[in-house]
């Protein structure tokens, strides 16, 4: 038995083959693919925003600051800045 | 259809330290990250990191687990979260140039060679280099001659990517 479809195929247009014009389905829609893609991209930035205030809470508890420890290993080893404050 | 975004940027460890962390931080620094990172998200530029870029934040959050202000645990969701962001919304990339060659350039503009890899990225991908590190922008900020070369801006006057009238 043929499995029933759970849609019917989009006529987008017509093609002529052998002298006969035929429907041209298409079967991808593009602008509701876009649009579930923009919603799984929202629904990703979202849970991604929500791990990263979890982190930050985390971070925040701790005293001190993460830039200027970055910035303290990197002037250990850069040469020029001492230089600079002579 | 949607706009593809053309704009690259290069953003560093600095600014990404930003984005995990806002207390004991400069505020206004703190806000200007976060608008950046809000503009990535939002599809506003293409990101590219060089492939140091996960050794510099795993190297600090490192040290804040060493002098034991964070538990290794706390350490590992972020530096996961730092990798899923990256892999969504950036593009990790290996050196521009070969090891010869990225070594010249360094010493040819008197940056660290970490620096120079940032650099040689942005000016690859014809972006701004974003950064907190005020001290690699002035450095940059004093070399007229690069300026023509390769973009830098100091995630201070974000979104401005001109050379401000005053350097900050």
């Amino acid at each position: 038995m043929a499995r029933k479809r759970s849609r019917k195929p989009k006529i987008v247009g017509t093609m002529v083959v052998d002298g006969k014009e035929i429907p041209v389905i298409g079967w991808l829609d593009l602008e509701k693919m876009h649009r579930n893609w923009l919603k799984q991209q929202r629904k990703k930035a979202k849970e991604l925003e929500r791990e990263r205030r979890e982190i930050e809470k985390a971070f925040n508890k701790v005293e001190g600051s993460l830039l200027e420890e970055l910035l303290r290993m990197r002037d250990a080893l850069r040469w020029w800045w001492k230089d600079d404050e002579q | 259809m949607m706009d593809v975004p053309r704009i690259w940027i290069v953003t560093d460890a600095s600014v990404s330290a930003l984005w995990v962390k806002v207390k004991g931080e400069d505020p206004h620094l703190a806000r200007k990250a976060r608008q950046l990172y809000r503009d990535i998200v939002e599809g506003k530029y293409h990101v590219a990191l060089p492939f140091h870029w996960r050794l510099e934040v795993a190297g600090v959050i490192r040290s804040f687990v060493a002098a034991r202000k964070l538990s290794l645990l706390e350490a590992r969701r972020a530096m996961h979260w730092l990798a899923k962001f990256a892999q969504d919304y950036c593009v990790v990339c290996e050196p521009t140039l070969n090891w010869d060659e990225t070594v010249t350039v360094a010493d040819a503009w008197g940056f660290h060679l970490y620096d120079t890899l940032y650099l040689l990225l942005a000016q690859r991908v014809g972006g701004v280099f974003w950064t907190a590190d005020l001290r690699l922008y002035r450095h940059w900020y004093s070399r007229k001659d690069l300026h023509d070369q390769v973009a830098v801006a100091w995630i201070g006057y974000y979104p401005q990517i001109g050379i401000p009238l005053m350097p900050p």
